[in-house]
């Protein structure tokens, strides 16, 4: 196992890289975004500063030169420079944003995984009752809404909310409100009342998938054989459920759950326009749209590093678990 | 009276019986079905699944010929602009005067033909390749999976933004971005199943008769993992239509003179408090999609697997 | 415990559904758009001082900021934005204010006066106010002047080491000497720049030399002193009202009143803060909640009716310096032909266009007539409503391309040359984002189609193709400024900013003089005389001037909407508390 991991970190290292050359070229396709950063300045920006801006974002070197270069620089911590110039550090800068981010994503998840296995596990008990057809429903409804719809609709209650009754208690503009209140107890109501609604959006979308996987596993465990048996010995339903049905049924939650982490830190972006989060996900769509390649790039081993650390434990897990399953 | 015994097989004797006296001997007529069969009844069982088919269907009907026989053309803006639903337009105009209807029915449509597209590519070209790498193994597959994972890795963000810069945002780009990020998770799916399937005896027994790997993904694995292809491949189109709507509110989908329904969406982001059936009603339109294919997935999942057998990834 | 769930789940989903409803339905009333709110229908006539009145004092303005913050130092290209130039008017003291209307008048806050003493070598004499001070108590003198100078000439610093966005006029400086212990600064010019006003924003030389490690003019001096400033967290110094006592970056900065500031009017306010929103869409929501007191985003037809539904909220459309405008690009083959140009600029109605772009929220948009000069500015004349042009007249349209021997093909459908060749498809391009530029392209498709001329509509993610010249017709948007010597640039052969390449040696030579004309009048009759020949050589067709938007929060006064680049906070040290209850 300890080998089957190292062999895994190993090879983390060319997918890495190859995905950071197929960026770097998509990247490098749309025109030059010095230029694209200045055109239309009245009065125009003198051409020396262009050319002067085009050379220190190495815009004039070779395709491979400037590829190689880029990677012998990461290696050695420089992630390259930025279009804003000056005190632009994105080794810096990536880690506040990656802050905001884990802040956002670790309550959505935490509160999507708790009501994925209470709505899963409901469900499966009482398979095709009312119960479980509400919660069936539901969770479809929620899995197939799209991210911007829930998020756009919370804020618009949240804010009516705060004009019917007078109050300032949902905060629409990041995680705290500015300025900010005196002393702990009301900045940890300001924090909750900016936190929640983009928790809310983050987790009703989340849920619903996890709860199906929920149910599915919850299912086969009740239909198991070694629980016919138990139940035939004449154990109570509910230490049943708890000693022997649960921790069977929440194993396959754990894999579901390291994907969706891995997920996650790329997929918040939405929710991060619409809250004014300044997280990974307006960092990148920023890069992106400025033509920031380094920004971008740096963003990639960042996230392509979740990926696929996420991916492997998924797999452990998974292989560890299931006796079914050899690896060569 | 006595019911007559009717089955498919003569009794011993070669005699076919007429009569029986004394006690009835029920047997119960059993034709026999096909696995086909099958797996359709469970499926009509399911009621949320049929209830979606029908409402899908039926959105399809209206999104493709109702368009055609709606008299507002959707390019051509009307005397009355930013007017709210009404009689005359059902689901009003927008800031332009377009009639929204057919705005939205055009961009059902376009979005529909990404989202059938999305899904075909990625299963068309994730499945086979799961089966194959699952069924050779060894390094062979481990250097096939990290390939996926590559793929996995990339940002659909960058390869959209990328990619319409150079082509403008046509709707057969956003296409190609989501099929060709999309096909390594139905890889790995199938991969899964087939990693269980082949310690199996029948796997083992075509080997022996000396099948060859091509022969044996084909005939055998994809087959049996047809239950898992055909639900991922749902999860797939409703997947494309979320994708390409979140695309489309961030400026990286489809771009005008193209439509969809995350690109109407986009363009109305702006008119959320003064418009609002602008921004709403396509999402309305995206979430009934979305809905009813993830019922018919689920219903799909029933049918083809009644042990409700956990899905592996 | 089963029933109890029934009845809550019901129960969650009714509310839900009901708040739903109630938010998606709330339409508002209120007043229409395109008025001025509250104290602010005097804006039109009055644009310098409307909203204005007595304060108290306190007080803390929320104020939107669009864009994030690379570097404080304004003076270099990458960070040389509108938002980060906002907050900095907080720091940097300038010789010259740019008032709402366009008029530059002196800031006898910082200068006593400031001379034309020669016109011819250029000279002027500029007079400190002997209490002018940075906030360390350094006096602002002539060295502050020189490094402003020497670092932006681009001689004594190249692009290299200091990457800045403007060099001209500093570029022709040849000398600067001071008299009074640096309180009276004599400026040379070798050439003459007629907007000398605009020059001379400070920083302070004394932090510079701290940062170039003692002598700064040294070799490598200004080099040190750029990257000093560039690298800044949070500027400490300042030469105005306000200092920045906070700055998180990507969030917010706080600005407040500056206890060593000299001027007449004192601060009022305790703070002004600045927050990044980053998507204008979400402004609406913030300025509802009161997480935003003021908002000076792109307009559009459904941010001004939003706004206007919001109670305690006053907003302000003027006409700004950004004109919209229609190019041709004269290296394609067909629009060459001066003949083509006439009729195609003649048949585009530009009434029409503004009618269903900017009209619906700004009922006083107009047509703009003049390539350098805007309504209300005292150089302005009408020179594009003479031509004919930009009436949508199709007949007259069509009778000039009669006359220059352009046909109907036999389809009727497509016009064809004189020769006999069919003109082709001709692209129209734009950004695609922007809507309302999409809607002026269909409509002027839509205008041209009745010439037998095909238009393609060509959306673009942005406007690089003005470099390359990969366009055919292309719309967008000149940032206008009183300070107009640069404009020669827009129009002359192998200008910078002349995309299309337009070349003609009498518009050449009345540009070259109005570019050095120090008499306003004088520079008038040249740029005039140039422009009449530009329009009827139907290059550029003038659309309107975009609207700027302020929405301010009743309870605060002195802060109007200013269109120029100056900002609203030209007059920052102004702004403060309504002292009336509202």
């Amino acid at each position: 196992m300890i080998v089957f991991t190292v062999r895994r970190l190993f090879q983390a290292i060319p997918i890495l890289l190859g995905a950071a050359l197929i960026v770097y070229w998509l990247m490098s396709i749309p025109p030059d975004p010095v230029l694209k950063q200045f055109a239309g300045h009245n009065p125009p920006i003198p051409p020396a500063t262009i050319l002067a801006n085009r050379q220190r974002m190495h815009l004039l070197d070779g395709f491979w030169y400037g590829f190689g270069r880029w990677v012998a620089d990461f290696v050695r911590g420089d992630f390259g420079p930025t279009l804003g110039g000056g005190t632009d550090n994105i080794r810096k800068d990536l880690i506040t944003h990656l802050g905001v981010t884990t802040h956002l994503v670790v309550p959505a998840l935490f509160l999507a995984v708790v009501l994925a296995v209470i709505t899963g596990v409901m469900s499966a008990i009482k398979q095709y009752s009312f119960r479980d057809y509400t919660f069936t429903f539901f969770g479809f409804l929620f899995l197939a809404m799209p991210t911007f719809w829930i998020a756009q609709l919370l804020k618009d209650t949240a804010v009516n909310f705060n004009l019917a009754t007078g109050t300032h208690f949902f905060g629409t503009l990041g995680d705290r409100s500015i300025p900010q209140p005196e002393g702990f107890g009301p900045q940890m109501v300001d924090y909750i009342g900016h936190i929640v609604l983009p928790t809310i959006s983050l987790a009703l979308i989340t849920y619903a998938g996890l709860s199906r996987f929920q149910r599915a596993s919850m299912l086969e465990v009740i239909n198991s054989d070694y629980v016919r048996l138990a139940r035939a010995k004449g154990i109570t339903p509910r230490r049943l459920l708890i000693r022997h049905m649960l921790r069977t049924a929440l194993i396959p939650m754990t894999t579901a759950t390291a994907l969706t982490v891995a997920v996650f830190f790329g997929g918040t972006v939405i929710t991060e326009t619409i809250f004014n989060w300044q997280g990974l996900g307006t960092y990148t769509v920023g890069a992106i749209v400025g033509g920031d390649k380094y920004i971008v790039l740096a963003v990639l081993m960042l996230t392509g590093f979740f990926v696929i650390v996420g991916n492997l434990i998924a797999d452990i897990l998974y292989a560890v678990l299931d006796p079914r399953i050899r690896y060569e | 009276m006595s019911n007559p015994i009717t089955t498919r097989t003569t009794a011993p004797g070669g005699v076919p019986p007429q009569r029986t006296t004394g006690r009835v001997e029920r047997e119960f007529t059993v034709k026999e079905r096909r696995q086909w069969q099958l797996i359709v009844r469970r499926f009509y069982r399911h009621r949320l699944a049929m209830a979606s088919l029908i409402v899908l269907l039926l959105l399809i009907i209206v999104a493709y010929f109702g368009a055609q026989l709606w008299h507002y053309n959707p390019q051509v803006p009307t005397p009355e602009f930013r007017t709210p639903p009404s009689l005359q337009h059902p689901l009003g105009t927008d800031d332009v005067g377009h009639d929204y209807l057919a705005r939205v029915l055009r961009g059902a449509q376009q979005s529909l033909k990404i989202a059938a597209v999305v899904a075909l590519l990625s299963s068309s070209i994730g499945a086979p390749y799961g089966a194959i790498s699952g069924l050779i193994g060894g390094k062979v597959d481990a250097i096939m999976m990290r390939f996926c994972d590559m793929l996995l890795v990339l940002p659909l963000l960058v390869v959209a933004a990328a990619l319409s810069f150079s082509e403008g945002g046509s709707i057969t780009v956003v296409m190609l971005v989501l099929g060709l990020l999309g096909w390594p998770v139905n890889a790995r799916q199938v991969r899964s199943v087939v990693l269980g399937l082949r310690e199996m005896e029948f796997v083992e027994a075509a080997k022996a008769m000396g099948a060859g790997p091509v022969r044996i993904v084909f005939r055998h694995l994809l087959p049996n993992a047809t239950g898992t292809i055909v639900v991922q491949a749902t999860l797939d189109v409703a997947g494309a239509i979320l994708g390409e709507a979140a695309l489309s509110f961030l400026g990286l989908g489809v771009q005008p003179p193209d439509t969809s329904l995350g690109n109407l969406i986009g363009s109305a982001r702006s008119s959320i408090d003064t418009l609002p059936w602008l921004f709403y009603l396509p999402g309305v339109v995206i979430i009934i999609i979305a809905l009813t294919i993830n019922f018919i997935g689920d219903g799909l999942r029933d049918a083809f697997d009644p042990r409700q057998t956990r899905q592996r990834r | 415990m089963r029933s109890g769930t029934k009845r809550l789940t019901g129960l969650i989903a009714i509310s839900a559904a009901a708040l739903m409803v109630a938010s998606a339905c709330s339409t508002k009333s209120g007043g229409g758009p395109g008025q001025s709110s509250f104290s602010w229908k005097d804006c039109i006539a009055h644009p310098n001082d409307c909203n204005s009145g007595p304060t108290k004092q306190g007080g803390t303005m929320l104020v939107t900021d669009e864009k994030k913050i690379t570097s404080w130092f304004v003076a270099d290209a990458a960070s040389n934005t509108y938002d980060q130039a906002q907050i900095m008017s907080g720091l940097i003291p300038s010789p010259f204010i740019v008032r709402p209307d366009s008029s530059v008048v002196l800031n006898t806050d910082l200068m006593e006066s400031a001379t034309l003493v020669s016109a011819n070598p250029q000279k002027v004499e500029y007079k400190i106010k002997q209490n002018a001070v940075w906030n360390d108590g350094t006096p602002i003198t002539a060295d502050d002047f020189t490094f402003a100078w020497k670092f932006q000439n681009g001689k004594d610093c190249n692009a290299t080491d200091c990457p800045v966005a403007g060099t001209t006029g500093y570029d022709t400086i040849s000398g600067i000497t001071s008299a009074d212990n640096g309180k009276t600064v004599d400026v040379t010019w070798s050439d003459v720049y007629p907007d000398w006003r605009a020059l001379f924003s400070l920083w302070p030389s004394k932090v510079a030399t701290q940062y170039a490690g003692g002598d700064l003019y040294a070799p490598g001096g200004l080099a040190k002193a750029y990257k000093g400033f560039l690298n800044e967290q949070m500027p400490a110094w300042s030469g105005a009202a306000y200092i920045m006592q906070d700055y998180q970056k990507d969030v917010s900065t706080t600005l407040v009143p500056n206890p060593k500031w000299y001027g007449a009017t004192k601060p009022s306010l305790d703070k002004i803060i600045y927050k990044i929103i980053l998507d204008s869409t979400q402004e609406v929501d913030a300025l509802k909640n009161g997480e935003i007191n003021v908002t000076t985003a792109q307009p559009d037809a459904d941010m001004v009716s939003a706004v206007a539904a919001l109670p305690n909220t006053s907003y302000n459309l003027s006409a700004g310096p950004t004109w919209e405008h229609i190019d041709l690009n004269l290296k394609n083959k067909w629009l060459a032909d001066k003949a083509l140009r006439q009729a195609i600029f003649t048949a585009i109605d530009r009434k029409d266009i503004i009618a269903k772009t900017v009209l619906p929220f700004f009922p006083t948009a107009a047509p703009l007539n003049n390539h350098n000069y805007m309504p209300g500015m005292s150089g302005y004349t009408d020179n594009i409503t003479p031509t004919g042009q930009g009436a949508g007249d199709i007949a007259k349209a069509k009778q000039i391309l009669e006359a220059a021997g352009y046909k109907n093909d036999a389809s009727g459908q497509k016009l064809t040359d004189p020769s006999g060749a069919v003109v082709g498809d001709l692209r129209f391009s734009y950004t695609q984002t922007n809507k309302l530029r999409e809607t002026s392209a269909e409509l002027v498709q839509a205008q041209l189609q009745q010439l037998g001329i095909t238009v393609k509509l060509t959306p673009l993610p942005d406007l690089s193709v003005l470099g390359s010249g990969d366009f055919d017709m292309i719309i967008f948007a000149w940032v206008g400024t009183p300070f107009l010597s640069g404009n020669k640039d827009l129009w002359s052969t192998n200008g910078g900013g002349n995309y299309g390449h337009y070349s003609n040696p009498t518009v050449d030579q009345d540009l070259a003089k109005a570019a050095t004309d120090t008499d306003a009048t004088q520079q008038a009759t040249d740029f005039n005389a140039a422009d009449q020949l530009m329009a009827q050589d139907a290059y550029v067709l003038p659309l309107y001037q975009k609207p700027v938007f302020i929405a301010v929060s009743n309870q605060f006064v002195n802060i109007r909407n200013n269109p120029t680049s100056a900002g609203p906070a030209y007059n920052m040290q102004e702004w403060g508390t309504r002292a009336s209850a509202q």
